[in-house]
């Protein structure tokens, strides 16, 4: 059962992030949404998700700017759902920009990470985050457990 | 005696009448009185004229002229000698006369008295004749004295009368000259007594029509200003008191024009306080009027210019106001287009440079197994750095252009603390280095906090950066106080210094002026202090030597200025 949800649409952001985590053997627990739309269809095991185990993730790793439906959006709807709100919510982002982070931090975000560019550095915030959120952060009940 | 005392009496007899008159009573006193059958009297002249003669009968008629010839020859001498028997000049027979020459110093007169009777005079009748003669020549100079009177005061009239006239004719050829209208009319009569020429001039109307009907004065009086006119006339005129009057009113002259006209007037009364003539003078005052008029007139084109301009002035403003709010809203949208903008390059441009970087570490990590030899693995290495630098520039640029967006936010801030916070950022990028800080005092003002701090953290790091060189470093932070409330703050350090024919290209962005192998760097710092103090109305400047170190200086207004 995967327990990190990835919203990412880049899939060379996606490659580096799985290589990132495959050190920790987290690489097999990621299930990755393309979108914001594909994002909630997993959450709400609805669509090619209707026949998933019905689990939270353990955390949820989101991208703000995404085809169809952008992180914003899925952020706020996952935290104003009763069933879903308690999923660790942590932004994965190239934006700096202040606006988008008092924006997250207002929906009731988790943590806020600014992609580096930097790849060592890029690849050392993914498996703190993975390793923390997946391994070390104890999940609300209902989680996805190892 | 008895006709003593009648002949004493004769003067009262002519009291009050001039020489005929007492000539003729005289005559007929003495005729009566004294029985005789003639009494002739003869006055000398008193001035240029002929003597005059009276005769008196007693009975029948006589030309005096006749008889004065008839006696003439008898004439010379005085009777109070002797009495002459003449024929007689009245009646058949003879007369004896008595003949008196009157007058004391010079002959006023002769008077003859006759009678048929042989024996006349008498004694007694001699002494009342002298009697009377004495009677009648006091009679004749108190006659004559009174026409020669008459006669000076006549003379004396003629001429008070001719001073009069000329007194008039001076008067008149003024009132005759005067622009102005004089007039004098009888309430009365209500006829025009008077009324200068210039009454044609003024009115346009004949001064003898005036004459002959007064009412033209009323008529001629413009309709709108007719019965406010009259009104007043009468309420003066009806007064007790006021004798004089001013009053403005226009006129309509025959040929249609229409003048002003000022008007006063007098009250003459008489004895009894009854107003009997009122005298006046008509003044053409419409030119004064025109020109006060006009004066009006250009003082209300002033004032409504006056208005106009306040109106086109409200009128620019409001076109100022809307030409500010439509540069404000396209300023605005320009903004938001440029967040929009610096977003997506904040998202988009940096993805491809995390994957330029990321890919090449895959690659080096692969490097043993793939076999790639040493220049291959130094170009990897360029191509990391490379993604590395553009990421950093990316972002320096990012925040330079919020610098250009955001809202400066004023609160009071406190300088020491802040440089504090700055030297503390900068800490890390000076570790293992041997740095002498020297923070003077500073003071607080007004300024966007946040903003000031990446000013300072800026060129202290710049500072830190160009005194790497040095194996003593001296970093002086310190506050002059200038004039105008203005605070100049100053960043001092021993560095490499720059050249001050470059001084111009510090402040640029993407502007460096050494090589970045030397000195890393994005040639985006000084650009972003630049426009920080920009922003809070400051000036920013830098002085330098070659090898000598570099100050820094901007400076603020304790208000904080504006943006």
């Amino acid at each position: 059962m995967e327990r990190i949800l990835m919203v990412e649409d880049d899939p060379k952001d996606v490659e580096l992030t799985l290589f990132a985590l495959k050190e920790y053997k987290l690489a097999n627990e990621v299930v990755v949404a393309r979108d914001g739309e594909e994002a909630l269809d997993y959450l709400y095991c609805r669509a090619k998700f209707a026949n998933r185990p019905n689990h939270n993730p353990a955390v949820l790793l989101l991208d703000l700017k995404l085809p169809k439906v952008d992180g914003l959006e899925v952020l706020k709807q996952v935290k104003s759902d009763e069933k879903l709100k308690l999923i660790p919510v942590v932004v994965l982002t190239s934006s700096r920009e202040e606006k988008d982070m008092v924006s997250s931090y207002k929906l009731g975000v988790n943590a806020y990470v600014v992609k580096p560019v930097d790849f060592h550095e890029f690849v050392n915030a993914i498996r703190e985050l993975g390793v923390f959120w997946a391994l070390i952060n104890e999940p609300p009940p209902g989680s996805v457990k190892k | 005696m008895n006709d003593l005392v009648s002949v004493l009496s004769l003067p009262a007899m002519w009291t009050g009448r001039d020489l005929s008159g007492v000539a003729t009573v005289l005559l007929d006193g003495l005729v009566r009185m004294l029985d005789l059958d003639f009494a002739y009297l003869r006055a000398c002249d008193f001035g240029s004229g002929p003597p005059k003669e009276w005769i008196r009968l007693a009975q029948g008629e006589a030309a005096a002229e006749d008889i004065g010839r008839a006696l003439a020859p008898h004439l010379a001498h005085d009777s109070t000698t002797a009495s002459q028997h003449i024929a007689n000049p009245v009646a058949e027979g003879t007369a004896s006369i008595s003949v008196f020459h009157l007058g004391i110093q010079e002959s006023i007169g002769v008077f003859v008295a006759g009678s048929q009777r042989p024996e006349f005079p008498t004694e007694s009748e001699r002494l009342l004749l002298q009697v009377a003669t004495n009677q009648v020549a006091i009679a004749l100079q108190e006659a004559r004295r009174m026409a020669e009177q008459d006669a000076q005061v006549e003379i004396e009239r003629i001429r008070a009368g001719a001073a009069l006239r000329e007194s008039e004719r001076r008067l008149r050829e003024l009132a005759d000259k005067l622009p102005e209208v004089i007039w004098i009319t009888a309430l009365d009569s209500e006829k025009v007594l008077y009324c200068s020429p210039s009454f044609e001039t003024v009115w346009g109307l004949k001064v003898e029509d005036l004459y002959r009907e007064p009412r033209l004065w009323t008529w001629s009086i413009h309709p709108e200003d007719r019965d406010r006119v009259v009104a007043n006339f009468s309420k003066w005129i009806g007064g007790a008191e006021i004798n004089y009057h001013d009053i403005e009113f226009r006129i309509v002259r025959p040929d249609g024009e229409i003048r002003w006209i000022h008007e006063r007037g007098v009250l003459t009364r008489d004895e009894n306080g009854r107003p009997v003539e009122v005298s006046g003078i008509s003044a053409d005052v419409t030119a004064a009027r025109q020109a006060k008029r006009a004066l009006e007139t250009a003082f209300e084109q002033i004032r409504a210019l006056k208005d106009q301009l306040y109106t086109e002035n409200i009128a620019l403003r409001e076109r100022v106001e809307r030409e500010v709010a439509r540069r404000s809203s396209e300023l605005a949208a320009m903004n938001k287009e440029l967040e929009a903008f610096a977003y997506s390059v904040s998202h988009d441009l940096r993805a491809p440079l995390r994957h330029m970087s990321g890919y090449s570490e895959l690659l080096q990590k692969k490097a043993p197994s793939i076999q790639l030899d040493e220049t291959c693995r130094r170009y990897i290495t360029i191509i990391m750095e490379s993604a590395k630098r553009m990421g950093n520039l990316i972002d320096d640029l990012l925040a330079f252009s919020r610098i250009g967006r955001a809202e400066t936010q004023r609160s009071l801030v406190n300088l020491s603390q802040l440089v504090t916070e700055a030297v503390s950022e900068v800490r890390q990028e000076a570790e293992g280095r041997n740095i002498e800080w020297k923070i003077g005092a500073l003071p607080e003002f007004y300024a966007d906090r946040s903003m000031l701090r990446l000013v300072l953290v800026n060129l202290l790091s710049n500072a830190v950066k160009f005194t790497r060189p040095r194996s003593q470093a001296e970093i002086e932070i310190g506050c002059i106080n200038g004039n105008n409330g203005e605070l100049t703050v100053f960043v001092k350090d021993n560095g490499v210094g720059f050249d001050m024919k470059y001084v111009s290209k510090l402040f640029g962005v993407f502007q460096r002026l050494h090589p970045s192998d030397s000195f890393e760097g994005t040639g985006i710092g000084l650009a972003t202090v630049q426009r920080i103090i920009h922003r809070h109305g400051g000036k920013v400047w830098a002085e330098g030597l070659v090898d000598q170190g570099a100050t820094f200086y901007f400076s603020l207004s304790k208000e904080g200025g504006s943006d």
